[in-house]
């Protein structure tokens, strides 16, 4: 999962940075609202959690922007202000939720998380396929009841391709969630993360659709 | 003890009508007195011609004293060439005054007597009467008072009018002040009554220009506050942040990093407080006290002093000229805060290898520091906004208070002292003028 992170403020978005990477997320952290307009035309994201008060173009107008481009993916505002109608006016800006500074990093990271599964249409925690259940909570994985031992950067492949179930994620698609800017990208690790995949959970798990990417295949429950 | 307004106007009042009267009665007095003197006069003649009438129609010889038993209150004489012929019982042993016709006051015996002679040169007979005086000074006396018995009644009910008539006149007065005190402390809108009398419109204009300053007062305390609160959210995030990070890191470097910044964090907050602490000292109200002389070169000298090792850090050229002592009046201390914070910023946004040059020049009776720094300068339409609280330039990856130059404008205005901010003519950067009244006179050209 690929976060946009866009904080004017050095350390707090450090730390956000820091603890949305140890929740398991990708992130790509701007620091005015003019470098966020450029990322979000740029590249595709999972979620975005934006400050208000920002440089150059404010929060609220990224948003704005972002809406109006047709972008559907699930802003989380962060302000300083607590007064309602700061919330309302977010809110109604087209932001999906908000959380007012200081805030309880487990809560962000809870907040994304229940926004990322409801903007790829999953009302449960735990998204089962099969036997096979991942809970993005805890960060485990589990084959017919038996937890499974998988690294972090599995576990986000894992969890892409059951939350895009059905469809063909590219090569490029998932690379892109496991690393953000300045991340130095292996050559052949989406092939190697696959292999391993395959081997803890079900070989016939994930399918190779030859020259596009990865899927797996969405079952009826 | 505390003046009342009524008291005094009932008392004044009451005095001036008591006195008024008092002066009317005595003045009616002394006149009834001359009235009934003339009255009792114009008796006491009439009573001498009656007698003398009844004396020449009578055989005188033979009514030894038979006409003057009549007369009670009035004492009666006839003499005939010197010698007494009668004389009423109520008359004296002596002889009622002389020969000589015409009205008298005489002391006989002790007693004042007012006597009328009448001369008939043809029965050489001789009438002289006489009154007692006090008779008279009794009479007048009762007929005084009478004149002041009204008083008796009326000074108790004019009393009650007089401080009906003064309670009735200070109502506007007592509304005004019942307006004043139901006020509720926030309710600072300006007073405007319309029966405000004349009068008690200055202390209404006067209370009114308190309240608009206790209003912008509490407006710009209220505003500070929300402010200070809200900029004090973002420090607390990523100080709460950093610490769940490094209470979630799994790797003891992750740890000490997160924990690093927490530190770095509670600092900047810190500054932030001591920051908003100084300007909430310098409130707009706020005047400056005792002012002494300042030497602001020497203060300059210090700061830089000061700053020296984060200048060298960043390979800033810090430099300074003082063509001056630059000698004004002022506090040392606001000045040292003005000076630290001008030359804080000029440091903070100049680039590494940049430079900053510091200046005191005189002009004439002014004394001018100047800061330029070779960093970013500031754009035109946000030169205005420099000094506003919590403006921060952006995206200059600085994370300052944003209070610096609120505070800088501040004890610029406490000390009469011109503060412009431009962007430099010759090369980039923000040059920073302060120009303070000299406290020495201009040196002559």
């Amino acid at each position: 999962m690929k976060i946009l992170l866009v904080e004017d403020d050095q350390l707090l978005g450090d730390g956000i940075a820091t603890g949305l990477t140890q929740a398991g997320l990708t992130v790509d952290w701007v620091l005015d609202g003019q470098q966020a307009d450029t990322a979000l035309l740029a590249n595709s994201y999972d979620a975005v959690v934006l400050d208000l008060g920002l440089p150059k173009l404010s929060g609220m107008d990224v948003l704005k922007r972002a809406r109006a481009q047709g972008k559907d993916l699930p802003v989380l505002i962060l302000t300083a202000y607590s007064a309602v109608e700061n919330r309302v006016a977010g809110l109604d800006a087209g932001a999906d939720d908000y959380l007012t500074k200081p805030f309880d990093l487990t809560e962000l990271q809870a907040r994304l998380r229940a926004l990322l599964r409801r903007s790829k249409g999953y009302a449960d925690a735990v998204i089962r396929q099969g036997e096979i259940s991942l809970d993005p909570a805890s960060h485990t994985v589990t084959l017919a009841g038996q937890p499974v031992d998988v690294s972090a950067r599995e576990f986000t492949i894992l969890h892409s391709l059951l939350l895009n179930a059905g469809r063909v994620m590219s090569r490029a698609q998932l690379e892109e969630q496991l690393y953000g800017w300045g991340d130095e990208i292996e050559s052949n690790t989406i092939e190697v993360f696959i292999h391993h995949l395959r081997r803890k959970l079900d070989p016939q798990l994930i399918l190779t659709v030859r020259g596009v990417g990865y899927m797996i295949e969405k079952t009826t429950p | 003890m505390r003046t009342s307004l009524r008291w005094r106007l009932f008392s004044l009042l009451a005095m001036s009508v008591l006195l008024a009267w008092i002066a009317t009665a005595f003045f009616t007095y002394l006149d009834t007195r001359r009235e009934i003197s003339t009255m009792l006069d114009e008796r006491l003649m009439h009573t001498a011609e009656r007698i003398l009438q009844q004396l020449e129609a009578d055989d005188t010889d033979h009514h030894p004293a038979g006409p003057l038993s009549d007369y009670t209150h009035t004492a009666l004489q006839v003499w005939r060439n010197g010698t007494l012929l009668m004389q009423s019982s109520t008359a004296p042993t002596v002889p009622l005054g002389t020969q000589q016709a015409g009205l008298q006051n005489m002391l006989l015996q002790g007693v004042h007597y007012r006597t009328y002679s009448l001369w008939d040169a043809r029965e050489q007979l001789n009438v002289r009467v006489a009154e007692r005086y006090d008779l008279r000074d009794e009479l007048a006396e009762s007929v005084a008072r009478h004149l002041l018995h009204p008083l008796y009644f009326a000074v108790p009910g004019l009393g009650v009018l007089i401080w009906l008539a003064v309670s009735a006149g200070l109502t506007p007065l007592s509304r005004f002040a019942n307006e004043v005190k139901q006020r509720q402390p926030d309710k600072l809108d300006p007073l405007d009554l319309s029966d405000t009398p004349r009068e008690v419109l200055p202390l209404q204009n006067a209370l009114n220009s308190l309240f608009k300053r206790l209003q912008d007062s509490l407006e710009y305390e209220r505003r500070f506050t929300a402010d200070a609160a809200h900029e004090l959210r973002t420090p607390l995030a990523a100080i709460k942040t950093q610490a769940q990070v490094a209470c979630a890191a799994t790797d003891a470097e992750q740890r000490q990093q997160a924990l690093g910044k927490v530190i770095l964090g509670a600092d900047r907050a810190a500054h932030l407080i001591d920051q908003l602490l100084v300007l909430a000292q310098l409130d707009p109200e706020h005047c400056l006290i005792g002012p002494q002389q300042v030497q602001l070169a020497t203060l300059v000298r210090d700061s830089i002093a000061q700053h020296a090792p984060a200048a060298i850090r960043k390979a800033v050229d810090l430099g300074f000229t003082a063509e001056d002592d630059g000698l004004i009046h002022g506090d040392s201390t606001l000045l040292a805060i003005l000076v630290r914070n001008l030359i804080d910023n000029a440091i903070r946004y100049t680039p590494g290898n940049g430079q900053v040059d510091i200046q005191l020049q005189r002009h004439n009776n002014r004394v001018v520091l100047q800061i330029a720094d070779s960093g970013p300068g500031i754009a035109a339409a946000d030169l205005e906004r420099i000094t506003s609280r919590f403006y921060r330039v952006l995206g200059s990856g600085e994370d300052g208070s944003g209070l610096g130059l609120s505070i800088v404008q501040r004890i610029a205005k406490l000390h009469d002292a011109q503060l412009t901010f431009a962007n430099s003519t010759s090369a980039t950067g923000l040059v920073v003028r302060v120009s303070f009244t000299a406290a020495t006179p201009a040196l002559p050209e």
